[in-house]
């Protein structure tokens, strides 16, 4: 009954006008950057983060969730409708809903999207008020060494999951751990890495690094490539599904919302993994596998549901541990943290506000995005046709006002410049920025926790292993790292093979 | 593509060489008693294995390569940087609004090659939203040498 009276007060607090406004925008805002291509939701939510500083904590969460699920909304138009991923997680709706759209289906196409999105959403809505609170309970009990264990367990997860290949994923973990080092030694108080420049003695701050990493990087990228938006010329209609479209997409749709939730769940998951994962399962699971690749509307109703609900999904560890799962949560992670709001178990407790404010905002929101993305679709396609040259410039602007507003410090802003170039290269060598700010969010976590376990067990590892939580994620860990070098090994072994073979 | 690879790597390995150094410095303490170095010298040292890990099957690859000619695109890319440098380099002597519009001329006259007319009305334009943006949200951008306005 906990869940039903908080969720009660959470939407007497998400009902207010001035909430209501900033879940509005922030849904608004995230169907935009998911239909134009080239800025992604976590770009977004470090570009806006600054402009809700002067916002009451609940307000500034309520729009920067609602950016978050709502770039996932978004993201299908462009697949379906340019055969262009709007944002990473639409990658998968672009094969069969690009195809539909090819054979004049693209209004089922976008239908079954919004429609599968909004079920998916509201599904994960509903586990996160219900799953949440016992979840913050049992997380009560955590030390520094389940604190630790969780944060490695999540950082392995994210650069195995989020990148293509493992050692370039840990080095952007090391990375991002590195950069988290400059500043006061969090336990003993003496200033490390910031050779007497005065900003980098506080530590080097989220929001450029953030900026730099995904924005400015991401304008320098499409600048090269002399990126082009295509003018959409086809004309949409039947924006609805048929009987015989949703007796086809329904299991689909079920399948990609349970699946999507707890991958969303999971450290280092998230809605790009989850919208692959189920579009693999849908695949195999159908009867006509052929019909992939073709148009099959299960290929786009099961990733677009996944997507959704593993948005949702990503916010449990964050409300319930204090742990972001993903790029985008580790932002809203540190927005609380500006906030003055620090995420995890006692969050519920402390600020009842946010999290049941937050909570019953995501219903709201999802209500909202089903208007936005059914009969505006239209309004959308016209978004479409505002040349990339005329949005490059006003989105370096945003950038620099938004680094800028944080301390009121030019530094900062070089320091994007340096974090901008710093992205470029890694995106031309194919090095995901995602696990890197994670590290960086987590580092100071920790860091903490290790130097507190090592000091509570007088210097022995053991004690990792010793307390059941940690334990069993520690046991978790080294299996995947001994089944990674296996695979290694492996893939190495039948190369010689097959080196020695031909000669 | 290659060449860029064993660059970055070598670059990882001489930052996880001196990360490991600078944690010396700081003072590495003991495992029962971790001091400031101690988490950095683990990464450092962490950095350097992966940074061999990556650079050995970059250097087995076979070269396949021939001289990369600097494209338009490059050209692009850096004149971007440097318009964005001349940007933070005038932003306090001249101010926000005088540093805005040098950035849109530019960029869109340099970077787009668009025709001045339209540079004009586009910077024009994000004048009155920089100015707009700058006053709802009580943001305190440097105002140079239009103090007085």
């Amino acid at each position: 009954m906990e869940q039903l009276t908080g969720l009660f007060y959470g939407f007497s607090i998400a009902l207010t006008w001035q909430n209501l406004t900033y879940c509005l925008l922030g849904t608004l805002v995230g169907t935009l950057v998911g239909v134009l291509p080239g800025l992604g939701p976590a770009a977004t939510v470090a570009l806006l983060l600054p402009i809700t500083f002067k916002l009451p904590p609940v307000s500034a969460i309520i729009m920067l969730a609602g950016i978050f699920y709502g770039a996932m909304y978004g993201g299908s138009t462009t697949s379906i409708l340019l055969n262009i991923p709007g944002e990473a997680a639409s990658v998968v709706t672009c094969i069969d809903g690009h195809q539909m759209a090819l054979q004049g289906r693209a209004g089922p196409a976008l239908a079954i999207a919004a429609i599968g999105s909004f079920i998916a959403g509201t599904i994960g809505i509903i586990a996160l008020n219900f799953l949440a609170p016992p979840l913050a309970d049992f997380a009560v009990q955590f030390g520094p060494p389940e604190y630790f264990a969780l944060t490695l367990f999540g950082l392995f997860l994210a650069a195995y999951l989020a990148s293509s290949s493992m050692v370039k994923g840990l080095i952007m973990v090391v990375l991002g751990l590195m950069l988290d080092e400059i500043g006061i030694d969090p336990i003993m108080g003496i200033p490390r890495f910031s050779y007497g420049v005065l900003p980098l003695q506080e530590g080097l701050d989220f929001v450029p690094l953030a900026m730099g990493l995904f924005g400015i990087a991401e304008i320098l990228i499409n600048t090269e490539r002399a990126m082009k938006t295509q003018l959409v010329t086809k004309k949409i209609d039947r924006l609805f599904i048929t009987l015989g479209d949703w007796a086809e997409a329904k299991w689909a749709t079920l399948r990609g919302s349970f699946l999507g939730f707890f991958v969303g769940i999971l450290p280092g998951g998230g809605a790009v993994i989850a919208s692959l994962i189920s579009y693999a399962v849908e695949k195999r699971v159908s009867r006509n596998p052929e019909k992939f690749g073709k148009g099959a509307i299960e290929g786009v109703a099961g990733p677009e549901a996944a997507n959704n609900s593993a948005a949702t999904g990503s916010f449990i560890p964050l409300l319930t541990l204090g742990i972001p799962g993903n790029a985008t949560i580790a932002m809203i992670f540190a927005a609380l943290l500006i906030h003055g709001v620090q995420p995890g178990p006692y969050l519920i407790k402390e600020n009842p506000e946010i999290f049941w404010g937050v909570i019953a905002s995501m219903y709201i929101g999802n209500g909202i995005l089903l208007v936005l993305n059914l009969p505006l679709v239209g309004m959308w396609v016209q978004v479409l046709r505002v040349p990339y040259f005329i949005l490059a410039p006003f989105i370096l602007l945003l950038c620099i006002v938004g680094v800028y507003s944080t301390r009121n410090n030019i530094f900062d802003i070089w320091a994007m410049i340096f974090f901008g170039v710093v992205g470029y290269f890694f995106r031309k060598l194919e090095f995901e920025p995602g696990p890197l700010i994670l590290a960086f969010v987590l580092g100071a976590i920790s860091e903490r926790a290790f130097r507190q376990s090592l000091l509570m067990s007088k210097g022995s590892p053991l004690i990792f292993f010793s307390r059941p939580i940690s334990c069993a994620l520690m046991v978790i860990l080294l299996a995947l790292v001994a089944l990674q070098v296996f695979f290694m090994v492996k893939k190495k072994t039948k190369g010689l093979d097959q080196f020695r073979g031909a000669g | 593509m290659r060449k860029g690879q064993v660059i970055a790597g070598v670059i990882l390995l001489a930052l996880g060489i001196f990360f490991c150094h600078q944690a010396i410095q700081l003072n590495l303490g003991q495992a029962s008693r971790p001091g400031p170095g101690f988490v950095p010298f683990g990464l450092g040292s962490l950095l350097i294995l992966l940074s061999f890990l990556y650079l050995v099957p970059v250097l087995r690859s076979p070269k396949r390569e021939g001289k990369p000619q600097p494209s338009d695109g490059l050209i692009r890319t850096v004149l971007a940087v440097g318009i964005l440098c001349f940007f933070s380099g005038v932003l306090s002597r001249l101010g926000y609004l005088l540093s805005t519009l040098l950035l849109f001329l530019l960029w869109l006259m340099l970077i787009e090659r668009k025709k001045w007319p339209m540079a004009v009305g586009l910077a024009s334009l994000a004048l009155v939203f920089v100015y707009f943006f700058n006053l709802l949200f009580s943001i305190q951008l440097p105002r140079g040498i239009l103090r007085g306005l």
